[in-house]
């Protein structure tokens, strides 16, 4: 009986937020009269749940450790910088600029988790500690005005046949890595509890770092293509990615504290709900002064419904 | 038991919530609700019937005839938010022109961050926009407005960053240009101003650089008058938004020679720091964006020089587009070059008063009539020369000049 | 006695060591400059609003609890109260009285959602944050200005007295009354205050509410500092709060050697003492966000290895006693 009623709150679990999924986008479909299935409007969702949906798939390994980085934001906008300021004062080739970007994000993305995991200071304070540094690199990067690249040289990054193949790709590859790797497992079993799984034999810290470093390769991917599509850098560059990826983490009924209910179709479904959510509402004809008290009032509404809460202990923040 | 009780009360709030959306979406299809507080309606006739409309008498000198049924353009306009001073002066005064032309606006608020502002227009323009004008610059936006259907595409209060970006958004056949604010000259004028008024070592305080073109270009153009200037100099400089309190307050203390102050954003906070910190009478200030305090700062002589009315530019950019939008007329032949005009400058309480009267009343700073002179095809005289001078002559004495009758 | 005083003298050195040694070489460095008595007022003055906040923010910290909704308290609270103080011609009294209310009203919304959803509290506010904000755009979508009369508040001296009362308050609320016991020991052990018979959500609600009043208190400052504040969207508020945060941190860290209340004046008094240093240094204001981030990060790092570093040293120690034995 015990069994039944476990895998019926594993099924909900599961099923709620994808229902909630459909559930939105059958409703902005109807109130929008189709214009969300028109095919300008699917090929826009596609560039506008890119950045999201990459990110949200690295991020999951981090969070499926128990972690978190606010940093995801700032340490991408300094990414689009560093490739910004290759493409226009060099003339090195694109590829450069690429590898650049990522690794910018990747040294971020480590470096929080390295501080966090060897020098036992817990990691909301070390992700917001490089918020700040990072968002100080890129106004003094910006120095005086935006930067801009040019569009048409870029413009087949745009192509959103591109993106959808490389979403396709990363999150196929991600879904591999975490579902059917020991990497995947061994975070999941950090996240339920990190001295059984150090018992277990999983080297602990290398595992976090490792999460990090996943999650810097996606943000410096995404980065590039924040970059080629908005066609330049400002001081606002990659703003408010990484609660984007919260809410993602949490619409999709990942749990926050990670651990064995970890999922990656969660992050993705989450990504989803909450891109179709923004475009939905502004289809809509949502007054603009109203969308983002919507949105917040939707996103409570859909955890207080869907949010697994097995896993009772709330973060400590103060200790690492 | 509880649990259920649980999963119904929840259900219910989501229905309940729903309900409310759809009142709310309905509502807001038509977005361009008259302001309650904003710019008297103009009485929708042509103005050859006289009926002493607020919007006043002919522009130029000539009758120009609005015909009744104009057909309906839903044009959508982007900014950064529509709830400050500025964005509200603009929502009002597009809402002022909506009768008369029979427009639809759909406001859509861009914050400051660039992706989040390109999500925004992409989903606005397909809900099918005629036209869209924008404070959003560079080729993605024109390229955005191209594959929503060729949408033509107006951008104001900011130009594009080079050249080349303004050649490369010249090659588009749906962009009709830009149209913006000498912000560079207005950087200038304020250091002239501050140096005449004695100021030798000045403070800058701005927003963060990259946030907004139009604050960057003003920064340029103070920094490029300060090199004329050898005996003034710069003390201390300070780019963080929503923090000029604790920069002024900061460089206050630590640069007690500071004695004069550049702001590229007026906001109410400048001077309540400054009277707070007790630099009425040793420190001037020069700034844009003219707010409740700035008679006061005039009269106690504080404020050399203040720069504001630049929701006329909006104005300027919709005769642009409904220019196109009306009989296909390009009103700006060369696109690649940017349409440059001057700011309202205040620099007395006298003129401020002026201001109050002429540019934040109820009557903005073009009347239905005057914007319906630029439109060729209700004035056949209107030319891109006449066009521009219209928008060149754009001042204070200007704006008195031609409402002066309608007070 | 003489231990315990010997104590308590160690310990006030290890409190005020960092403020101390930061004004020193920023005075130093300026040449003077940041040392001047209007530089320290006016760093004291800039300090208040933060260390208020912070104490909102340090009660809901001690159980693990993030409010990221609380920069969305405060501006909600300053607009919607500072309009309400000009509609209802009740001065600065009522701008106090109506900001407390409103803060306390939605932190209580806060508590009582983060009690009944049962979701992690980050979750929780960062949905309340994008409805805080929302409200007063719908109310007052120009925000709201008020006159210089109303806003004497933020200047000295009665920043500093209202300063002082709220640091008595949480003192005497943290340290000496029972709510304070039962948050720190819930804030230790969860299961083990279950245990024991603490109601965990009665102590969680009330945290909330409580840090209500330092939040409207916060937000009556920020009102009369600035004269004017506009809404704001998509956590837009969330920076507002990043400062205090920053103190918070710093205070965990000094709440070692002294009393939190202590720890948290102290040590927002420190980050902002670091800021406006740089600013007298001619530093541009994007550097004081990396030297801030650096400095906390370092002082962190450093004092969260501690026992390491006093092992790696006494390590060296032994091994060139062994050396130099050996040698002999």
């Amino acid at each position: 009986m015990l069994n039944r009623k476990s895998r019926r709150k594993d099924l909900l679990r599961t099923v709620i937020p994808f229902f909630g999924l459909v559930f939105i986008f059958v409703f902005f479909t109807l109130v929008t009269q189709g214009k969300m299935l028109s095919g300008s409007n699917m090929t826009n969702l596609i560039s506008q749940c890119f950045s999201v949906t990459i990110v949200a798939a690295g991020a999951s390994f981090v969070y499926a450790h128990g972690g978190m980085d606010f940093s995801i934001g700032p340490s991408c906008g300094v990414a689009q910088l560093v490739a910004a300021l290759i493409i226009t004062q060099s003339s090195m080739p694109t590829w450069i600029a690429i590898a650049a970007c990522i690794l910018v994000a990747v040294t971020c993305a480590t470096l929080v988790g390295t501080t966090s995991a060897y020098l036992n200071v817990p990691v909301f304070v070390v992700s917001l500690c490089m918020r700040a540094i990072c968002s100080g690199i890129l106004t003094v990067g910006i120095a005086e005005s935006d930067i801009a690249i040019d569009y048409a040289r870029f413009s087949g990054f745009n192509s959103e046949a591109l993106k959808a193949a490389i979403l396709l790709v990363i999150v196929g590859v991600s879904y591999y890595l975490f579902e059917y790797t020991s990497l995947g497992k061994y975070e999941k079993a950090i996240g339920g509890n990190v001295v059984t799984a150090f018992q277990a034999g999983i080297v602990v810290k290398k595992t976090q770092i490792a999460a990090y470093t996943l999650m810097g390769l996606c943000v410096g991917i995404a980065g590039f293509f924040q970059l080629t599509r908005t066609a330049g850098v400002t001081g606002s560059s990659g703003s408010g990615l990484e609660f984007d990826i919260m809410v993602a983490i949490v619409l999709g009924g990942f749990p926050m504290m990670g651990g064995s209910a970890a999922r990656l179709r969660s992050v993705i479904i989450g990504a989803l709900t909450i891109t179709i959510l923004s475009n939905g509402l502004v289809l809509w004809g949502l007054d603009y002064l109203l969308v983002n008290g919507v949105k917040g009032l939707l996103f409570l509404i859909i955890v207080a419904i869907s949010y697994d809460r097995t896993n009772q202990n709330q973060m400590n923040f103060t200790s690492a | 038991m509880k649990k259920l009780m649980r999963s119904i009360c929840l259900v219910l709030a989501t229905v309940m919530l729903l309900t409310c959306l759809v009142g709310c979406g309905k509502g807001a299809a038509t977005s361009s609700t008259p302001s309650p507080s904003g710019f008297a309606t103009p009485t929708p006739k042509p103005a050859s019937d006289d009926s002493g409309a607020a919007g006043g008498d002919e522009a130029s000198g000539s009758k120009i005839k609005i015909p009744d049924n104009l057909p309906r353009y839903r044009i959508g306009v982007m900014y950064y938010t529509f709830t400050d001073k500025l964005g509200s002066q603009m929502k009002n005064a597009l809402d002022y022109l909506a009768g008369t032309f029979n427009v639809e606006f759909v406001y859509i608020e861009a914050t400051y961050s660039s992706e989040a502002g390109m999500a925004a227009l992409e989903t606005t323009l397909q809900t099918g926009l005629d036209g869209i004008i924008a404070v959003t610059s560079g080729v993605p936006f024109v390229e955005a407005c191209k594959k929503a259907g060729d949408v033509p595409c107006v951008s104001i209060q900011i130009e594009p960053i080079d050249e080349q970006v303004a050649k490369d958004m010249a090659a588009y056949a749906n962009y009709l240009g830009a149209v913006c604010e000498n912000d560079f000259q207005v950087g200038v004028n304020a250091i002239d101003a501050l140096y005449a008024s004695g100021v030798r070592n000045l403070g800058i305080v701005g927003l963060t650089p990259g946030l907004a073109r139009s604050h960057d270009e003003r920064i340029r153009g103070v920094k490029a008058a300060l090199d004329k200037y050898s005996d003034m100099k710069l003390v201390a400089e300070d780019y963080t938004m929503a923090e000029y309190s604790k920069s002024i307050s900061s460089f206050a203390a630590a640069y007690p020679e500071m004695d004069g102050m550049f702001c590229s954003q007026g906001v109410e906070a400048l001077y309540q720091t400054m009277n707070t910190e007790g630099l009425i009478g040793d420190v001037k200030l020069a700034t844009v964006d003219i707010s409740e305090s700035t008679g006061d700062y005039f009269d106690n002589g504080t404020l050399v020089s203040i720069a504001g009315g630049q929701y006329g530019t909006t104005m300027i950019g919709f005769a642009i587009l409904y220019n196109y939008l009306h009989d296909g007329t390009r009103i700006i032949p060369d696109t690649s070059v940017t349409l440059r005009r001057p700011f309202v400058e205040v620099k007395s309480s006298e003129e401020y008063e002026q201001y109050l009267n002429y540019v934040d009343s109820t009557i903005p700073v073009y009347t239905a009539d005057e914007i319906a002179a630029m439109i060729r095809g209700f004035n056949p005289e209107v030319t891109f020369e006449t066009f521009t001078k219209a928008a060149d002559g754009y001042s204070l004495a200007d704006i008195v000049s031609r409402h002066s009758d309608s007070f | 006695m003489g231990d315990k005083l010997k104590r308590y003298a160690i310990n006030t050195i290890k409190t005020l060591i960092l403020p101390v040694l930061i004004i020193a070489l920023f005075a130093v460095l300026t040449g003077g400059r940041s040392l001047s008595k209007r530089m320290l007022l006016v760093t004291a003055r800039q300090s208040v609003m933060p260390t208020i906040i912070s104490m909102a923010l340090a009660g809901n910290l001690t159980l693990g609890m993030w409010d990221f909704s609380a920069g969305g308290v405060v501006l909600s609270a300053a607009i919607i109260g500072g309009n309400l103080m000009k509609l209802t011609n009740t001065g600065t009294a009522g701008l106090v009285v109506i900001c407390l209310v409103i803060g306390v009203v939605m932190t209580t919304l806060t508590g009582f959602l983060n009690n009944r959803l049962r979701v992690p509290t980050i979750v929780v506010t960062v949905g309340l944050v994008l409805i805080y904000e929302t409200i007063p755009r719908l109310i007052y979508p120009g925000g709201v200005t008020i006159t210089a009369k109303y806003t004497f508040l933020a200047s000295s001296p009665y920043c500093f007295i209202i300063l002082a009362v709220m640091f008595v308050f949480f003192y005497l609320l943290y340290n000496k009354t029972a709510y304070g016991h039962n948050l720190r020991a819930l804030g230790g052990s969860r299961e083990i205050a279950r245990s024991a018979g603490l109601k965990a959500s009665r102590i969680i609600q009330t945290g909330f509410s409580v840090s209500g009043i330092f939040l409207g208190i916060g937000a009556v400052l920020h009102v009369s500092t600035n004269g004017q504040l506009l809404t704001v969207t998509a956590l837009g508020s969330v920076p507002l709060i990043f400062e205090a945060m920053m103190g918070v941190f710093l205070a965990f860290f000094l709440s070692r050697f002294c009393n939190l209340s202590i720890a948290l004046v102290v040590g927002t008094f420190t980050m902002t003492t670091l800021t406006n240093g740089l600013v007298a240094l001619g530093l541009p204001a994007t550097m004081r966000s990396i030297t801030s981030g650096l400095f906390l990060l370092v002082l962190l790092c450093i004092s969260g290895n501690q026992a390491r570093i006093i092992k790696w040293r006494e390590d060296r120690k032994r091994a060139r006693m062994l050396d130099a034995k050996h040698n002999a």
